[in-house]
């Protein structure tokens, strides 16, 4: 069953797609991994946009993390639920940003395996490549042995200079770790971030050291993809090298620390009010008896849920429309929490059931104002 | 995760590592074959059994000679079969970094038969994956530089080049033909070219749309060969021109028999076909179930199959009829031999087998 999966699925139709490519990109191996790059980002285009609109609605939420850490920094429980109800309220997954991430990397590992059957210049290898192309491939069997040599490289081979596309591989992972991850206001997230933003590229630097360096190709490629979308979304991020700050953001700055663009300034500026409203509202929704609680059923447990998680960036107890809503960037799609009240009111927090008396008043109150001014 | 890390920091993640398919040969009641850890052995007939195969890879069992003698020593891996030249026993073999680089500066070993010491090697720049062919005391041979495939001319008494190598676009893994004082010889650059053997000029070339990696057989003006774009091919020797062609289950990467005009090979599609010799025309075929990737052997009215499901088919001449298996057990890449009445396979698995043929 794996097997079939593994390679029906995976690795043949990728090894068949590779050899698709290169025939007609003038059997050139190297033009097929980008082409074949582009191609799969495409793929993975909806994953990499939430993950991007997940990062803004993190960038928008900082204020309300420093809060919560000035708030609660005696008492670690305490500011570890308040932070999680914030994201669950705010609809922002810390971990939705790894979805493409895996998939990217899954690419990587199936790449590898189809590049171990195409660029094969081993009779053993070729013997196993005729029983892989399909039949019904135009040019496959004409393809056959493929051209592995691009740009002074051999794509079937590890790098000839040993530390070139090592160097590359972890310089391009690392700027993309540092455009990507949000600045924590805790020191302890900050301290596990900046051990990440080193350690990937690490990790990918030492499988570039001894796989084919057509893997290399694929994941720089693949970086450089990553690095041009980010900075048109969230502009340079953390690659700044500024010390965070948590301060009211001067014009030109991102709460990460890197200036942006006017545009990206409305645009965070637009997450940032969704990211207010929505933890005001849950005062309001409390108050109405109606109002969807959390229902336990909700929850998505197991596996499943935290895939479901992970992937799509929805928060625990959130239907996945909110969820969408919750990270829209263009404002009017903030979160509706559904669970209770959880404003920034100390006395809300310490007393819920006071807090959402006090809530379901305010809340009848805007409703008689929001009538008189319909009327 | 852990696995990848650990496999690329040892560098075993490499693209698929040449391991070696020598096929045996026998003569005087000796096999010759090479082994996938870089020797050549010569076996006592009498040291192989029905049903009870010698391993290659076992030092402990007998053998009238191991080349290198040195234990630790290795020539790479084999592909090439011996060939037998009179007193001289030719190999060739990768070279000893092949397996590690990927790229070996492969030899041809000339060895006397009788005590399996060193006569002379021809070192190369590329991998040899074919085998020799001897024709008036000159050794003609081809390797595989990086892409690229060359041709060369050795004296067997001296081991000297005679001409510079005839280099091709692309790699050479089909053994050369020599016919009529040409030399024939097919490359991955689709291409069978025909080779002066006096200068190693080129006469002429046909070109189809798939690579070769077999050897061509050429009888009666007609050269016919099996390409990797699922053909297989005859053309007019004398202009050049396609006889005929016929679509096929599967690449053919073996060479091709002839017998009483009707041609025989099989495919890595897992069919073996008999076609008119004239007219292309299919006799027959049959479904052995396993790639062929070995050279299909006549012995009688009998034709052997061995694949790469590990089988040993033994098929009615004319009408393509299955009349008896044997299992080697893994699978069969080198071409068997046939040796009188038995019949030896060497199998993936570095056993080498033997079996009677007949009924």
């Amino acid at each position: 069953m794996w097997d079939f999966l593994w390679t029906d699925v995976i690795t043949r139709p990728m090894a068949n797609g590779l050899v698709f490519l290169y025939s007609i990109l003038g059997s050139n191996f190297g033009l097929a991994i980008i082409a074949f790059t582009l191609i799969s980002r495409v793929a993975l285009y909806p994953l990499t946009k939430r993950q991007i609109k997940q990062q803004k609605a993190m960038l928008a939420m900082q204020p309300k993390m420093k809060e919560i850490e000035e708030k609660f920094k005696n008492d670690p429980q305490r500011k570890a639920k308040e932070q999680m109800k914030l994201w669950k309220e705010t609809g922002v997954n810390p971990l939705g940003c790894l979805g493409p991430f895996i998939f990217q990397f899954l690419i990587w590992v199936g790449l590898y395996s189809a590049l171990r059957t195409t660029l094969a210049d081993t009779p053993e290898g070729l013997v196993k490549l005729s029983q892989q192309i399909y039949t019904w491939l135009p040019y496959g069997d004409g393809a056959v042995p493929l051209h592995s040599s691009f740009a002074g490289l051999d794509l079937a081979r590890s790098d000839p200079t040993i530390i070139t596309l090592p160097i590359l591989v972890g310089l391009s992972t690392y700027v993309v770790q540092k455009m990507v991850t949000v600045q924590s206001s805790d020191p302890q997230t900050q301290q596990r971030n900046n051990m990440m933003n080193l350690m990937m590229p690490f990790i990918m630097a030492i499988f570039t050291f001894g796989f084919p360096s057509g893997l290399a190709l694929y994941w720089i490629t693949s970086n450089v993809v990553t690095i041009w979308l980010q900075y048109r979304v969230m502009g340079w991020g953390g690659l700044t090298f500024k010390r965070p700050s948590f301060a009211p953001a001067p014009a030109g700055a991102t709460p990460g620390g890197a200036s942006a663009s006017p545009k990206q300034q409305v645009e965070l500026k637009e997450v940032k009010k969704s990211v207010e409203k929505s933890v005001e509202k849950p005062a309001e929704k409390a108050a109405a008896p109606e109002a969807p609680r959390p229902a336990d059923g909700e929850k998505p447990q197991g596996v499943g849920g935290l895939l479901k998680r992970v992937f799509l960036g929805s928060p625990p107890a959130a239907k996945p429309e909110d969820a969408a809503k919750a990270a829209d960037s263009s404002g009017d799609g903030a979160a509706v929490a559904k669970g209770e009240g959880s404003g920034t009111d100390r006395n809300e927090r310490q007393d819920g059931g006071r807090g959402n008396r006090e809530g379901a008043r305010r809340a009848r109150r805007r409703e008689r104002q929001r009538r008189n001014r319909g009327s | 995760m852990t696995a990848l890390l650990v496999s690329s920091c040892t560098g075993a993640a490499a693209i698929i590592p040449e391991q070696g398919w020598s096929g045996p040969t026998a003569e005087n009641s000796i096999i010759y074959i090479g082994s996938r850890q870089g020797k050549v052995l010569a076996i006592k007939t009498t040291d192989v059994g029905i049903g009870r195969p010698y391993k290659l890879n076992d030092k402990k069992l007998p053998a009238l000679w191991r080349y290198p003698a040195d234990e630790d020593e290795t020539i790479g891996a084999v592909y090439s079969t011996p060939v037998i030249a009179g007193n001289t026993l030719l190999v060739g073999a990768l070279g000893q970094n092949a397996s590690r680089t990927g790229r070996g500066n492969g030899d041809l070993h000339a060895l006397d038969k009788t005590t399996g010491e060193l006569k002379w090697v021809f070192p190369t720049k590329g991998r040899i994956f074919s085998d020799p062919v001897v024709v008036d005391g000159v050794v003609y041979f081809a390797d595989d530089d990086n892409e690229r495939g060359f041709v060369y001319a050795v004296d067997l008494e001296k081991g000297e080049a005679l001409w510079s190598p005839f280099e091709t676009e692309r790699r050479i893994w089909a053994t050369p033909t020599v016919v009529d004082g040409v030399i024939y010889v097919a490359a991955m650059d689709k291409h069978l070219y025909a080779i002066d053997p006096k200068s190693g000029s080129l006469k002429s070339k046909i070109k189809v749309s798939g690579a070769i990696a077999s050897k061509p057989l050429i009888a009666a003006g007609v050269v016919y060969f099996g390409a990797f774009d699922r053909r297989f091919y005859a053309f007019d020797l004398a202009t050049g021109q396609e006889k005929w062609q016929i679509t096929t289950e599967g690449w053919v990467w073996n060479d091709a028999m002839l017998k009483d005009g009707v041609v025989y090979f099989g495919s890595l599609g897992g069919i073996v076909y008999a076609l008119d010799a004239e007219t292309g025309a299919e006799r027959w075929q049959a479904d052995v179930d396993g790639p062929v990737r070995a050279d299909t052997l006549i012995a009688g009215e009998r034709l052997y199959v061995a694949d790469r499901g590990g089988k040993l088919s033994a098929l009615e001449l004319k009408s393509g009829t299955l009349r008896k298996t044997e299992t080697a057990g893994a699978s069969v890449l080198a071409t068997p031999f046939i040796d009188g009445s038995r019949i030896y396979v060497s199998d993936f698995k570095q056993n080498l087998h033997v079996f009677t043929i007949g009924p």
